[in-house]
């Protein structure tokens, strides 16, 4: 996926690592924050002393995720505001043990405790406590054979997996701020292919021409063809350029039919007026949950899924964005479930019922719109010719337009297999800029880190980091190499992860770049193999 | 080094905090002394635990930017002499909304500079549990409690009568508070569970 930037997060509390992959969508340009897309993630409990089947990592999409991030932000609130003597139950009770995990029916003594179990239907992920201050945490959809249904968390796994969540909410929330650099830019391939699409355009004017100039030539005849090509020449560029748009840039294509409800979702505060109101009247029980509770939760959290979240300013777009009916603008107004106190947002009940909850299909049944559809086969050189010359025209006047409308279907086609082929084979090795190993790549980031590093004040030692940097010059990781390197990162003037960086590799491959930052305001960048 | 990717998307600063307490709802009256009571009982714990005094409060009352709300000794006594179970009448005092959500982010902040205790207290409580025998016998975990008991009758008023077992559930469900609270989010989670709190102790 060239046309991607794959951004990947990775949060490792003590005893759990959870790492998101996703895909920042190019509509983040014009929405003004970073979009998220094809998210996935990874979850695996890391402790030692879990016995080894426990350690299998989960794997869900982003539906799955945030169902899990419901539950446990949820969960824990509630265990928050349990009362001490419900703490010491689930402190002192030693026959919960005998209980058999993932059973439904538990023994009266854990029915105080169950009273807060929050539960998400739509993913099925929820958690109960248990015995000895540990917490069942039923998987629902995200069970996998090696997992079991259930999994059970000691209070500090639990409090790792809820900060883990809770940080990647928060980062999805902080990116903003973060992401000012990135002015429009167009991709550095963008050049690249508009040449090579006014190449492949022209190519049926040349054509013609050269075949004109050999009719001409025997007929004596020549008015007619500068005045074609002339005319040729003005109108290909402009008409042709454009292609390379639709048909390079299919995640935005793919999503573009979602952007006027995404962008009205992102009205400032008006969504978070709506808790603070729903507040001003007190709880009318406060020790009860509401019985409707469970349903309210998975009405909210199917809604949030296929919403823009107020308040959080990362918009992760569902799976399936071609969803035009405007069924995704509705429920821009809920808050976030897990910003709410657990019991207020039974509150919101009333709001989301009429909405019937999007459900996307999964990823791999999406098909790669804008890529895809509708294609014209490649024309072979002799059907173009043939078409080419079926066209010639009585005057020259028509010809350009009618020539032009041809070629621009029969090169769609032909232009992406280009490209295509040219990732696999490399045609040219690039020019070396500074040193004799100098790819593009680190040339750029030597410009780029040149421009950015400012030696803070008492940095006594060099920074060092290694970069590993997509096919499409996106950061994907920073390494620092040395105990400085990790205290300065955040003032090396290092681009941020998921960022566009340097400009694409032509051989399709990650590059790693070793980068030197000296106190004294030097750079060096170099290739690391 | 993962830690370090995302480093920068979490230098959440004391403003943005204070931010995020705003967003989020304001109690209702009736909520409120049980509020003070809470906030004052976090603090508590957290001092008998570390050991920490008001010195340390009010210096992270400075690194918070909050000295206009908590500037001296006095004035953080006063704050937490508005809990209602607190002994003697003097020098009670409402607490605004600004003073508790101070509170809060003072709180959060002492309780993640002592996040490795905290978390070392949790686990051993853990382990205890696991195997059947008394918080008491690790001694972490019962100088900690003995320390909550004796300067929590020591403030309390006598009158509220309480037994050693529930002020021991009391520590302990404290103490594993202050351990969600350490976390980056705590702040939010500790200003939540102050507004949904309906027990009284």
């Amino acid at each position: 996926m060239p046309l991607s930037n794959s951004v990947i997060r990775c949060y490792t509390p003590p005893t759990c690592t959870l790492e998101i992959f996703a895909q920042s969508s190019p509509l983040s340009r014009w929405m003004g924050k970073t979009v998220l897309k094809h998210l996935s993630f990874e979850l695996r409990f890391d402790d030692p002393r879990l016995p080894e089947e426990n350690r299998v990592p989960i794997r869900g999409d982003r539906d799955q995720l945030e169902a899990l991030c419901d539950a446990v932000t949820s969960y824990v609130q509630q265990f928050l505001q349990q009362s001490p003597e419900n703490f010491c139950v689930s402190f002192s009770d030693t026959q919960e043990s005998s209980t058999v995990l993932g059973e439904p029916e538990l023994k009266s003594s854990t029915k105080t405790l169950n009273s807060f179990t929050t539960q998400i239907p739509g993913a099925n992920i929820r958690l109960e406590p248990s015995s000895h201050l540990t917490h069942n945490l039923f998987l629902g959809s995200l069970a996998n054979h090696s997992s079991g249904p259930v999994i059970k968390l000691s209070l500090l796994q639990l409090f790792d997996l809820a900060s883990a969540l809770d940080e990647y909410s928060t980062d999805v929330m902080a990116l903003p701020t973060l992401n000012s650099p990135s002015t429009l830019r167009f991709p550095a391939w963008a050049p690249v292919a508009a040449v090579l699409v006014l190449g492949v355009g022209l190519l049926p004017v040349t054509w013609q021409y050269a075949n004109n100039l050999r009719e001409k030539q025997q007929q004596t005849a020549k008015t007619a063809d500068p005045a074609a090509l002339k005319t040729a020449l003005e109108t290909s560029p402009s008409l042709n350029f454009p292609t390379p748009q639709p048909g390079l840039t299919a995640p935005s294509d793919n999503l573009l039919g979602s952007t006027p409800p995404l962008s009205t979702s992102t009205l400032p505060q008006a969504p978070l007026t709506a808790p603070s109101s729903s507040f001003s009247t007190p709880p009318p029980n406060a020790l009860t949950i509401p019985q409707g509770k469970t349903s309210t939760l998975s009405t909210n959290g199917a809604i949030a899924s296929s919403s823009k979240i107020p308040g959080q300013e990362i918009a992760i777009l569902p799976n399936l964005a071609q969803n035009p009916t405007g069924s995704s603008t509705q429920p821009t107004t809920l808050p976030k479930l897990r910003d709410l106190p657990p019991r207020l947002s039974s509150n919101t009940s009333s709001l989301p019922t009429n909405i019937s909850p999007v459900v996307p299909p999964s990823l791999g049944t999406i098909p790669n719109s804008g890529n895809t559809p509708t294609q014209p086969s490649p024309l072979t050189s002799q059907q173009l010719e043939e078409r080419i010359n079926s066209l010639q025209p009585p005057s020259p006047g028509e010809k350009p337009a009618s020539q032009l409308s041809s070629s621009r279907t029969a090169d769609n086609n032909p232009f992406i297999d280009q490209l295509g082929n040219e990732r696999q084979s490399p045609k040219s090795t690039q020019v070396a800029t500074g040193t004799l190993f100098d790819t593009p790549q680190v040339a750029e980031a030597r410009e780029y880190l040149t421009k950015r590093w400012q030696p803070p004040t008492g940095l006594g030692q060099t920074l060092e980091y290694s970069l590993i940097v997509s096919v499409d010059g996106t950061i994907e990781r920073i390494i620092p190499l040395n105990k400085s390197a990790r205290d300065f990162v955040d003032s090396a003037g290092m681009p941020e992860v998921g960022k566009p960086f340097v400009s694409a590799n032509k051989r399709g491959q990650n590059v790693k770049i070793r980068v030197v930052l000296t106190p004294d305001g030097k750079v060096q960048t170099f290739p690391d193999e | 080094m993962l830690k370090v990717m995302h480093s920068a998307a979490n230098s959440a600063t004391p403003n943005s905090q204070w931010e995020d307490l705003i967003k989020l709802p304001a109690p209702n009256t009736v909520q409120w002394d049980n509020i003070k009571t809470q906030l004052d009982l976090v603090l508590l714990a957290l001092e008998t635990l570390t050991g920490i005094g008001s010195e340390a409060m009010l210096s992270a009352a400075t690194d918070l930017n909050l000295e206009s709300r908590v500037p001296d000794r006095v004035a953080l006594w006063r704050l937490r002499q508005s809990n209602p179970l607190r002994k003697g009448q003097g020098g009670r005092k409402k607490l605004d909304i600004e003073e508790a959500r101070s509170l809060v982010l003072i709180i959060c902040y002492l309780a993640k500079q002592h996040q490795e205790l905290i978390r070392r207290a949790v686990g051993l409580l853990e382990q205890m549990a696991e195997n059947n025998r008394e918080p008491h016998q690790a001694a972490l975990l019962g100088d900690y409690i003995d320390a909550f008991c004796n300067t929590y009758q020591e403030r309390m008023e006598e009158d509220e009568q309480i037994s050693t077992d529930l002020l021991t559930n009391l520590a302990l469900k404290l103490l594993v508070e202050l351990l969600f609270y350490s976390a980056p989010g705590g702040h939010r989670r500790l200003w939540l569970a102050l507004l949904d709190r309906s027990t009284k102790f």
